[in-house]
């Protein structure tokens, strides 16, 4: 036997793997990429400039950004995001829509509190009459108090509807409220043996 | 529904949407029909997020849903529609379509119609600031657009059934006829009232009323501008706004009826017809690629005059054209001479230069006439081809000609797949599926001869292919036992499965690409992050050379990968959403 024929014999022994099976990774050849045509390019820029417009309108929802763990010297020079449009402002056609998701589109008409004003007025009223008749002074801030108080009442009525029509929009209410049903008080009067203190 | 196909979805989702809607589709895909709670239990996202991500995918036609009484509730289910959200990767494509067919404004029109979902003409008209103070020219323009896509219906008019799913429409229509009856259905008339709803869905598709137009009548002594637009068809066929005067011809406007759409009605991308549309391109490239241009032009015209009555994709074939229909459609400029030899001998004939078409001199009607030849010639290549995609169906009078889009969709579909097993196997594949589908099912010895392959090598390929999904095997057997090493097993092609395989493929391949774009975004981010700097966009000589051989790069890199995924979506359109089977098939639910 030649020297060649005995390295290629030991070549073979010394391989892993045996003759005649296939290697692990046969040869492949990638067909060439062929380049977009101009056609594809003008389509790929209409699509592009379709998805910026998607990115940026009131479609595109969200999370808030995580705030900066720490102040970076470009962070002045970023892109401040304008405030996204909310759904609210689409115009579209509510009935094509159900009707539990009617409170994402429609704008709530929140009732302006008269309070500012009505208390303004219940105080010049009440200034005015304590100014022009000292000697019915009790009586007039009687009857000022007793509308000031009615007022007030109405305002809180107003405001706690706008509490209400706030509140509606989360589940607040069901994780964290408890009206006190449930508790078990006993009898409050019950004073346990003690005695009265003054 | 496919695996790949989720993934894809929930990409294409992220990138238009944002992560919160993707959450919502995500749950909906994986779980089918879910009402609002189980939404909201399934994706984490508080109610608020949940609803306006349902609202998201209500307006843009993704999400449908329906009323189902559970005891003394009602509960209102969502269902996600695939099909449409593979849609919004054709966009580019749609939006091509548009501006070649009405232009720069319908183009306009178009897309703010898609980034909107569904819109009204009078949130459009605002939207792109045309009010009563723009100039008359420009509204014109605006009105003649509208009118155009409505009446090509490449917009259509968004109705409450629209958005309501399709499954339990048809189910509260069977409802209420069984509720009808005075006792419980028997199968008969079941199968009775199934026919009838079936027939009234044909009726309303099959109608020719458009949804959102109607004529309006001709008011000469009014002088105020109505909400309404006046639009009617001028002497080419092509709408012209009430008011220019003349058209673009020279004629006077004579008083007609006159069309108008309603400014209240909301209007979303009819994206049926638009596959129509695109599928005809593809009809008419086939004939460029095997013959010449002529070919395609006569084909193109057939097509163009057969447009208004064909809706969607399921339709079989067209409607007979005429002959002189044809010759009527094609443009006078289109040369046609070149493309086919008429027969005339000229070796023999000693011409006039009058009576010579081709010299200066020659008269119209000998140029009529030659081309009136070359269009008779045409159209009986076309006639006489193979592939049967144009059928002749009358003789008298020339004749009458129809496009068979059944025949076409299974031309167009074998081409692709030819070519998709070719890429992904070699030739000595594509030839033993070429050969299976010509010869329908053989035996191996016989593919071994009819492939010129030797036996080893084609039962090693014939294995691949099968494995893959691409053929298909039946057994005969020949003991009555059915004793598998006692069988004959022939080969064959199976369309459906071969579109199944074919399929998952393409969105194996769709997903690979969005994920390699990720990564190449992802790898560059602090290069992305910078560009998009205030300093940098104003000076973008802040960049330094490296950076933007990189970006260069990056940009060429998202490029070839995008219009990757343009020429699989289109892979896609020809193998399953041109065929007019494929909702029967039901591959994308």
């Amino acid at each position: 036997m030649s020297g060649l024929q005995t390295e290629l014999l030991r070549s073979s022994k010394l391989s892993k793997q045996e003759p005649g099976t296939p290697p692990l990774f046969p040869e492949y050849e990638p067909t060439p990429a062929v380049e977009p045509s101009s056609e594809e390019r003008s389509i790929l820029k209409l699509m592009e400039d379709f998805r910026n417009e998607m990115q940026s309108s009131m479609f595109f929802l969200k999370l808030p950004p995580t705030p900066p763990d720490v102040e970076r010297y470009s962070d002045r020079y970023h892109v401040s995001e304008d405030k996204s449009k909310s759904l609210k402002e689409l115009k579209t056609d509510i009935t094509l829509f159900p009707e539990e998701l009617h409170s994402v589109l429609t704008k709530k008409r929140v009732k302006k509190s008269k309070k500012t004003e009505d208390d303004g007025e219940a105080m010049l009223a009440a200034l005015q009459g304590v100014k022009d008749d000292d000697g019915n002074s009790d009586d007039d801030d009687d009857d000022n108090d007793a509308k000031g108080n009615k007022d007030g009442e109405d305002g809180e009525e107003l405001g706690e509807q706008e509490e209400e029509e706030d509140e509606e929009e989360n589940d607040y209410l069901d994780a964290y409220f408890d009206n006190g049903e449930e508790d078990d008080l006993g009898d409050i009067d019950d004073d346990e043996g003690g005695g009265d203190y003054y | 529904m496919f695996t790949q196909q989720v993934d894809l979805c929930r990409r294409i989702i992220r990138e238009h949407f944002g992560p919160i809607v993707e959450k919502v589709v995500t749950a909906l895909i994986g779980d089918g029909r879910l009402p609002l709670g189980a939404v909201i239990r399934k994706t984490g996202l508080s109610p608020q997020n949940t609803r306006q991500a349902l609202a998201v995918l209500i307006q843009h036609s993704i999400v449908t849903h329906a009323e189902s009484k559970e005891g003394l509730h009602i509960v209102t289910f969502y269902s996600v529609n695939l099909k449409t959200i593979l849609r919004l990767k054709r966009v580019g494509l749609y939006m091509g379509l548009v501006d070649e067919r009405i232009g720069k404004e319908g183009l306009t029109i178009f897309r703010t119609i898609m980034a909107n979902g569904m819109m009204s003409i009078a949130s459009i008209r605002s939207a792109l600031g045309i009010r009563k103070n723009t100039k008359a020219n420009v509204a014109a323009s605006f009105d003649v657009a509208v009118n155009r896509m409505v009446k090509e219906r490449f917009i259509t008019a968004a109705t409450p059934k629209d958005t309501v799913t399709k499954i339990d429409r048809r189910m509260q229509e069977e409802a209420k006829l069984i509720g009808e009856l005075a006792l419980p259905p028997t199968s008969k008339q079941l199968m009775e009232i199934r026919r009838k709803l079936a027939d009234q869905e044909d009726e309303a598709y099959y109608s020719s009323a458009i949804v959102g137009i109607k004529r309006a009548a001709v008011d000469s002594d009014s002088t105020g501008r109505s909400s309404k637009m006046r639009v009617h068809d001028g002497p080419d066929g092509l709408p012209v706004a009430q008011g220019l005067g003349i058209y673009s011809n020279g004629q006077s406007e004579p008083e007609a009826q006159l069309d108008a759409v309603d400014e209240k009605v909301c209007f979303r991308p009819y994206y049926d017809r638009l596959d129509v549309l695109l599928r005809n391109h593809q009809i008419a490239n086939y004939f460029i690629d095997k013959y010449n241009a002529g070919a395609g032009i006569v084909v193109k015209s057939i097509l163009r005059i057969t447009e208004p009555q064909t809706r969607t994709c399921r339709d079989k074939t067209s409607n007979p054209v005429s002959v002189f229909q044809i010759i009527g459609n094609i443009p006078a400029e289109a040369q046609l001479a070149d493309s086919v030899d008429t027969g005339s001998d000229m070796f023999y004939k000693r011409l006039q230069p009058e009576d010579d078409p081709m010299s200066p001199g020659a008269s119209a009607e000998a140029q009529r006439k030659k081309r009136s030849d070359a269009i008779f010639a045409l159209l009986d290549v076309l006639q006489s081809d193979s592939s049967g995609i144009v059928a002749k169906v009358e003789e008298q009078a020339g004749g009458q000609y129809r496009i068979n889009f059944e025949r076409a969709a299974a031309v167009l579909r074998d081409r692709a797949l030819d070519s998709l097993i070719q890429e992904k196997f070699g030739a000595m594949h594509a030839r033993i599926v070429r050969v299976l589908r010509d010869k329908q099912k053989l035996d191996e010895k016989t593919v071994s001869q009819a492939t010129m392959l030797p036996i080893a090598m084609c039962r090693e390929r014939l294995h691949d292919l099968a494995l893959s999904g691409l053929i298909d095997t039946f057994d005969i057997p020949r003991t009555a036992d059915r004793n598998p090493s006692r069988m004959f097993y022939l080969w064959f092609v199976n369309p459906e499965k071969q579109v199944r395989s074919a399929m998952s493929y393409i969105f194996q391949g769709m997903s690979n690409l969005y994920q390699r774009i990720d990564h190449e975004m992802a790898i560059r981010s602090a290069l992305v992050t910078k560009t998009k700097r205030k300093d940098v966009i104003a000076d973008p000589s802040l960049l330094t050379d490296y950076e933007r051989k990189e970006l260069k790069s990056l940009l060429a890199i998202k490029q070839k990968l995008e219009a990757a995924l343009i020429r699989l979506d289109g892979m896609l359109l020809i193998t399953h959403d041109i065929n007019p089977h494929s909702s029967d098939l039901q591959l994308l639910q």
